[in-house]
């Protein structure tokens, strides 16, 4: 009989144990999207719990699916990286948390230092099969690529891919499907990193000294250049919301706006929204 | 004559050779992995705080792995919560009380077929009935859920097992006595049976464990919130969505710059497989030794 | 005190007597039982109740892709590009699936049979006693961590081979035989060592070596079990997705089979697993996911076409050996 009590005491305390963390809930607020914004996201997360409490939930899925969700009321904020198009625009605010670039890398056993815009198109749409082609060795061009939902495969499928034709309309060049596909800026990192040959496109908050960056028309992704306008393949980074109203959703944004939060953003080794907020 | 014996002999000597190096081979590949992993991995598992801190995201993979533990730790609670109990109940169904008919014949049907469905078909499942249709969105329950189905199989085969060999005499001595079949069961057989039911338990520990492509599906990755076990909103139980160890190995590997962490993580797994292994074989060996007695 | 106290240990020994007396108790035991019978069935029930709603799901959501798609484009398609170009065929995966559980199969049955007939019928005890529990702890290692293995360690080695990218069908072959070695030596063991005795002594009476038995007598009788255990491996390698994901690139076309690439063993593939594990993420109610429905529907059928033409031709042996 006593034996029997014990047990249920401890069953008891277990299930207490199980049940502390939903004692301690109080709001959350979820982002969806883009998996380049992720990091900064977290930090963010991480550092707003610590002063407010409230937790936040951070899921990847592109910024495609992200938008998604934030009009489907799934998230609270949708993480973006590209442009909102016309109809998605429709009902969702959009607040510019960041600035982003940008880079195209090869493996750092690769001798090349240029490309110009031409033969990176030439690269990822096939055309161009191997690196003696652009003054490199007779090996086979290994291109990694993202996924069609990601915002950094938008950006840069309007900034390389498009030609304009002799009528002056352009044309989108299909990319390579021979490619490997992965799905977030990380994750092509770590392709590049791996695979000799190969070459693929990141947020520069990525890139490190594990990876080559190479310049564009001799440009190099630099903060510099892109404040200064001369680097191409730059965008905005953005949270987008539904309503104004949603106070939690609110003073989040504001923190993230904020002075401390802006030095988030480089510190993930992206481009705050001003050059006064840039640390070099 | 010699030389068809020794022409024999020598053909003898060397298929038992063969034999015995791929005996040894498949040893050696299993401590070259084990070893490979714990090589690289076990450095950063024994400083403990990889254990015992949150994660903290980030490119590389900052903090350590409390909440997957955690959220392993509860998947294992939540599935076997359901699992267990309809595995045991249809196993007993199946050995105390099934009719030879066209409904048991579906019964077992159903689950031979169960158990060879692969991994990511109840992953599917799991997002097209938990996650979207019964809108519990991506979360441990839905996870949990789809995993007890996965698991289910493995428990009814093996307590299956395990009623059966329990001597008719113990069932036929008690029911003589005028005890109910009900009574009979839980009071005789299944003490009786427990031993081999706990192994089965073990085995689909083991196989909730090591399980990833349900749960990327289904209960999705985020590792920013310790995960709860019960809540005040819908659907009360298990609510959030997090990452377990196996998955959280799967982006280590994948996407974030820290392949050291990766390979502690699979430390991890690892000890627990050998923990687990151990217990079942310590439960074999007192079982046997129970029966030697007799 | 004392005698009265072990009067009622006894008594509690014999706890079935408790409730042969009350008569009260007995009627709720009954409705109990009644309840309990009940119970155990509707518990047998619910895996045939899973099982149908798994197939129907699944189906279901897959068939929603042939409103927008014609099924052929998807069974026969050469290229998987569903959002930007609306491109659905799954051919390729169907090949490079069928591929690396072939090559895996090649390697691994003959060395599990191997392995399970040194278990069986020649390992000593004690070296019984190492292999053994060895098999069961390769059995239960997660197949994360076999992907992990692969990539850190089998895909830069296939880099040294030549100018290729590592990640390829063959390291998938690779990582698929070590993860269905212990299906097949466990289950072929079983299947050998419930040959009967006297089989094998009426054959070493008549002064066979021990391999000739084995070859002879051994094997032939196990035949059936050790079939079923490479059924059920190939189920296994068919149906495997993290490990493969994270060692074979998961390309958009169908996998180079030129010579240069070994006939596809070099080259980067994407299978029906992978398909489903790495589009899950950001595809998006429509089409899209439909294909991926669609993709773990082909998967589910190659499943049951497998296991139920190896029901079939093992009722057929069976049939053929009883008589």
């Amino acid at each position: 009989m006593k034996f029997l009590r014990i047990k249920n005491i401890v069953l008891v305390l277990i299930l207490a144990l199980f049940s502390i963390p939903s004692f301690a809930e109080k709001n959350h607020i979820t982002i969806a999207g883009s998996t380049t914004i992720m990091p900064v996201s977290e930090k963010w997360a991480k550092a707003y719990k610590k002063k407010t409490g409230i937790v936040v939930n951070v899921h990847g899925g592109g910024s495609t699916s992200g938008i998604k969700a934030t009009q489907t009321g799934t998230a609270d904020i949708g993480a973006s990286s590209r442009e909102l198009n016309y109809s998605e625009k429709n009902n969702l605010k959009q607040i510019i948390i960041g600035k982003d670039a940008l880079a195209v890398i090869v493996n750092k056993t690769n001798q090349i230092k240029d490309l110009n815009i031409d033969q990176v198109r030439g690269i990822f749409s096939g055309r161009i099969k191997k690196w003696n082609e652009v003054g490199g060795p007779d090996k086979p061009i290994q291109i990694i690529n993202r996924e069609s939902g990601s915002g950094t495969r938008d950006l840069f499928t309007e900034v390389i891919m498009h030609i304009m034709l002799i009528d002056k309309t352009t044309k989108v060049v299909p990319m390579c499907l021979s490619s490997i596909v992965n799905n977030s800026n990380a994750e092509v990192k770590e392709s590049v990193k791996l695979i000799p040959n190969s070459i693929g496109y990141i947020s520069i908050g990525y890139v490190d000294n594990t990876v080559k960056p190479l310049t564009i028309n001799s440009v190099s992704p630099t903060p510099k250049n892109v404040y200064d306008g001369k680097y191409s393949l730059v965008r905005n980074l953005y949270y987008l919301f539904k309503e104004e109203n949603d106070k939690s959703v609110q003073s989040f944004l504001a923190y993230v706006l904020s002075k401390e939060g802006q030095s988030f953003v480089s510190n993930e080794g992206f481009l705050p929204i001003t050059e006064n907020n840039a640390r070099d | 004559m010699k030389t068809a014996i020794s022409k024999i002999q020598a053909e003898e000597d060397f298929a038992l050779g063969a034999l015995k190096i791929s005996g040894w081979l498949i040893v050696s590949v299993l401590i070259f992995i084990i070893g490979y992993i714990f090589y690289y991995g076990l450095p950063e598992v024994l400083s403990w705080n990889y254990l015992f801190t949150p994660p903290e995201g980030g490119r590389h993979d900052n903090g350590g792995i409390l909440y997957q533990i955690l959220a392993t730790v509860y998947l294992i609670v939540g599935s076997l919560i359901v699992a267990a109990p309809i595995g045991i109940f249809a196993a007993i169904y199946l050995t105390e009380y099934a009719p030879q008919n066209l409904i048991t014949t579906l019964i077992r049907f159903a689950i031979e077929n169960l158990a060879g469905i692969p991994s990511i078909i109840y992953g599917l499942f799991g997002l097209a009935f938990f996650v979207i249709f019964l809108k519990f969105e991506y979360s441990l329950l839905a996870g949990a859920l789809s995993v007890s189905i996965m698991v289910l199989p493995v428990i009814i085969r093996t307590s299956e097992e395990a009623l059966k060999s329990v001597p008719q005499a113990f069932r036929q001595s008690s029911l003589a006595l005028g005890v109910n079949k009900w009574q009979t069961i839980s009071k005789v057989v299944l003490p009786s049976a427990f031993p081999g039911i706990l192994t089965g338990i073990l085995l689909s520990i083991g196989r909730i464990v090591g399980e990833s492509a349900v749960l990327i599906l289904a209960a999705g990755g985020s590792i920013t919130a310790i995960p709860r076990f019960v809540s005040t909103t819908y659907p009360y139980v298990l609510p959030d969505s997090a990452r377990t160890l196996a998955v959280h190995l799967y982006y280590q590997a994948t996407s974030y710059d820290a392949r050291a962490k990766a390979f502690a993580t699979g430390v991890v797994l690892i000890f627990i497989v050998l923990f687990l292994n151990w217990c079942i074989n310590q439960i074999s060996k007192g079982y046997r030794n129970k029966l030697a007695v007799r | 005190m004392k005698g009265f106290y072990q009067l009622q240990k006894t008594m509690q020994e014999i706890k079935i007597k408790k409730y042969f007396d009350k008569k009260e108790k007995r009627f709720w035991s009954g409705f109990v039982n009644l309840f309990m019978e009940q119970l155990f069935f509707l518990s047998a029930c619910v895996a045939v109740i899973s099982l149908f709603l798994i197939t129907a799901y699944v189906f279901y959501n897959g068939f929603k892709l042939f409103q927008f798609v014609p099924i052929t484009d998807f069974l026969f398609g050469f290229d998987w590009d569903p959002v930007t170009q609306k491109l659905f065929g799954v051919l390729p995966m169907i090949i490079a699936s069928c591929y690396v559980t072939v090559g895996a199969l090649i390697i691994s049955a003959p060395l599990g049979i191997a392995c399970a007939i040194f278990l069986a019928e020649i390992a000593s005890p004690s070296t019984q006693q190492v292999i053994r529990p060895a098999v069961q702890l390769l059995s239960g290692i997660p197949s994360v961590v076999f992907g992990l293995f692969g990539l850190a360690f089998i895909v830069p080695l296939i880099q040294d081979t030549g100018d290729v990218a590592g990640l390829s069908i063959l390291a998938a072959i690779i990582i698929l035989s070590i993860m269905i070695l212990p299906t097949i030596i466990s289950i072929s063991e079983d299947a050998i060592k419930a040959v009967p005795k006297e089989l094998k002594e009426s054959s070493i009476a008549l002064g066979t070596t021990r391999w000739q038995t084995i070859l002879g007598v051994v094997l032939p009788a196990s035949s059936s079990g050790i079939l079923t255990a490479i059924i059920l491996s190939i189920g296994r390698a068919f149906g495997e997705a993290m490990a493969v994901k994270m060692v074979i690139g998961n390309t958009q076309t169908m996998p180079d089979f030129s010579p240069q690439t070994g006939f596809g063993l070099l080259s980067l593939a994407r299978t029906l697993t992978t398909n489903i594990v790495g589009d899950i993420e950001y595809a998006e109610p429509g089409p899209h996911l439909s294909a991926l429905f669609a993709t773990g529907a082909i998967l589910f059928l190659f499943i049951i076409i497998i296991n139920a033409t190896s029901y079939v031709f093992l009722r057929r042996a069976s049939v053929k050996s009883n008589s």
